[in-house]
């Protein structure tokens, strides 16, 4: 996992929020999904740009999005799946 | 205090309507209205005050109100309880209501009468609404325990083959059969309530789930009017006030949206339904598409004219519903977002179809699109979001129709439902297309492409589109599938 793998995802992010006419700033400890910020549809990009940056496989059907309602817990996640 | 301070005017009460609207709109973050609606006069005030404005609407009026009252009052009264007050009401509501047509509680009572007893249809509802209650607790279970595996992994698919199964029954049985009864009446249970167990199903292993007992209670709501649910239980823990401040926030944004849902509806009832409808006999969409087909000669601008007041109308109105409803849930302590949220201000398709029905658009991606996008094209991304889109937007979206009417295919027939469904297979299949170019192919607006290819142009586009996709958004099958399409082209001078 690299600082711009992350910054890469980090963008991703900022440009739904921007799409959705929100603020583009957001802490990493930022609730994302669950406080409503982004939907159901933003968090499939948010996959994609997971899978597509770090080449792990997220596309569990059981997979929960609360496993990436922000930043931090994207990172954990990549941790996990990746070590 | 500084000399400045002195000098500065002391802040005189103002007549200006527009500071008024800002104070309205700002008062969930004024410190001082956040500390009077946590006072027990502000609690019943703004108790009272939500009541009242609620009892306008008649959507809610004519339902089930007593019970979204009782509900809010023990809430507010017994708070460290609110979850348990909320579960009690809502069993209490699905016994009690618990089908999805009103012609289903007619067939319903006939059935009931059919076994020789006369005690009240009502008993009839609590007696297959606890067997039905007990089935539900089972399923929940199951995913906890996991010990039906197949059930368990795939619950939604299981419920969907118990439909298949039992709509094949029902058109098989003649209803005089004695497994006629209770096979359409469990069909009438589980379709009237497919997603809201769904949702329940599909959170029973999340970090949130609640008790099972609790969770029984989101089979139907308080705040549930038709069959798409806000989401289920885990979803609404998420947005639970955590405190009293919260809750008074909550409750205030409850108050401020009801308030906007009732100024909605009575601008709809006003406006459209008495004096462009009433007194100025302005066609209805259906009355016109019908003449055209009969062969009334209207001007294009008329028809154009009938089909945009048809839309804005139709988004008044369902807004002011969804609002409402929505008011109920902040209400109750749970500041979930907006149902419909400025939908006419799209840039896009599928911003449009986010924004117009959220939490339709939710169903559609919780039960159809995730699924499909965590199963399949893993390899090729665009591929991969459109058939997911096509799950969701054109097989999700009739399916949720043909589940919630399987009960009619015993009554009016299998093969008259289906064709009944054939504009809205036209609806599906434009809008599925929509959303695919959309989120594929659509080129997103900057502001630095202007005024016009930012601000206007864009939104113009994703208002006509769906404006004329109305044209085919049809259920009932009242008016034939046919007659649309020659309406939608004489829209554009083609005539037969």
């Amino acid at each position: 996992m690299t600082s711009m793998n992350i910054q890469s995802v980090r963008e991703t992010i900022a440009d739904l929020l921007a799409e959705r006419g929100q603020g583009t700033e957001f802490r990493d400890d930022e609730s994302l999904f669950d406080s409503g910020r982004l939907d159901s549809i933003a968090a499939v990009n948010v996959l994609l740009a997971l899978e597509t940056e770090f080449g792990v496989d997220l596309s569990d059907p059981d997979f929960d999005v609360s496993r990436i309602d922000s930043l931090d817990e994207i990172k954990a996640l990549l941790g996990a799946t990746t070590s | 205090m500084t000399s400045v301070d002195t000098a500065r005017p002391q802040a005189s009460v103002t007549l200006n309507p527009l500071r008024w609207r800002r104070k309205w709109l700002d008062m969930d973050r004024n410190e001082a209205v956040l500390r009077w609606a946590q006072t027990g006069w502000g609690q019943t005030i703004l108790h009272v005050a939500f009541l009242g404005v609620l009892f306008l609407l008649p959507a809610v009026r004519t339902k089930h109100f007593v019970l979204i009252a009782i509900a809010l009052v023990l809430s507010a009264v017994l708070p460290a309880r609110r979850m348990a007050v909320l579960t009690a009401v809502g069993a209490v509501y699905f016994l009690l209501r618990p089908l999805k047509h009103e012609e289903h509680y007619l067939v319903f009572d006939e059935l009931w009468t059919s076994y020789g007893t006369s005690a009240p249809t009502q008993i009839g509802f609590v007696l297959f609404g606890l067997v039905f209650i007990a089935f539900a607790a089972a399923m929940i279970r199951n995913q906890v325990t996991r010990k039906a595996g197949f059930i368990a992994r795939r619950p939604i698919q299981f419920m969907l083959f118990l439909c298949v199964g039992l709509s094949a029954a029902t058109i098989a049985l003649p209803d005089t059969h004695p497994l006629f009864p209770p096979a359409w009446i469990f069909l009438a249970y589980l379709t009237g309530s497919f997603f809201f167990l769904g949702y329940i199903l599909l959170d029973s292993r999340s970090k949130l789930a609640l008790p099972i007992g609790q969770q029984l209670g989101f089979l139907r709501p308080v705040w549930a009017a038709t069959s798409v649910p806000f989401k289920g239980p885990a979803y609404f823990r998420k947005f639970e006030a955590g405190n009293a401040d919260e809750l008074a926030i909550s409750r205030l944004k409850a108050l401020k949206l009801v308030v906007w849902a009732t100024i909605l509806y009575w601008a709809w009832d006003i406006v459209f339904n008495r004096i462009l409808y009433g007194g100025l006999e302005f066609p209805q969409l259906d009355d016109a598409i019908a003449a055209t087909a009969a062969g009334a000669d209207q001007a294009v601008a008329v028809r154009w004219a009938i089909v945009g007041a048809a839309f804005l109308a139709q988004i008044i109105v369902f807004g002011a519903y969804i609002h409402a409803f929505v008011a109920v849930i902040r209400m109750a302590g749970f500041k979930v977002p907006r149902g419909m949220a400025k939908p006419l201000a799209s840039r896009t398709i599928s911003e449009f179809w986010g924004r117009y029905l959220f939490y339709f658009k939710e169903l559609l991606a919780d039960f159809f699109f995730y699924p499909a996008f965590q199963r399949y094209f893993k390899r090729f991304p665009r591929l991969r979001i459109a058939f997911a889109t096509f799950a969701a937007a054109f097989v999700g979206n009739i399916l949720f129709d043909v589940i919630s009417n399987s009960p009619y295919f015993a009554t009016r027939g299998f093969l008259s439902m289906i064709e009944d469904l054939s504009s809205y297979i036209i609806y599906a299949a434009v809008l599925t297309v929509g959303l695919i170019w959309s989120q594929i192919a659509q080129k997103r607006p900057k502001p630095e492409d202007g005024w016009w290819r930012y601000d206007v142009l864009p939104r113009v586009q994703v208002i006509v589109f769906y404006a004329l996709l109305q044209v085919f958004d049809d259920t009932s099958g009242v008016v034939p599938a046919g007659e649309r399409i020659t309406f939608f082209f004489s829209l554009f001078g083609v005539t037969p």
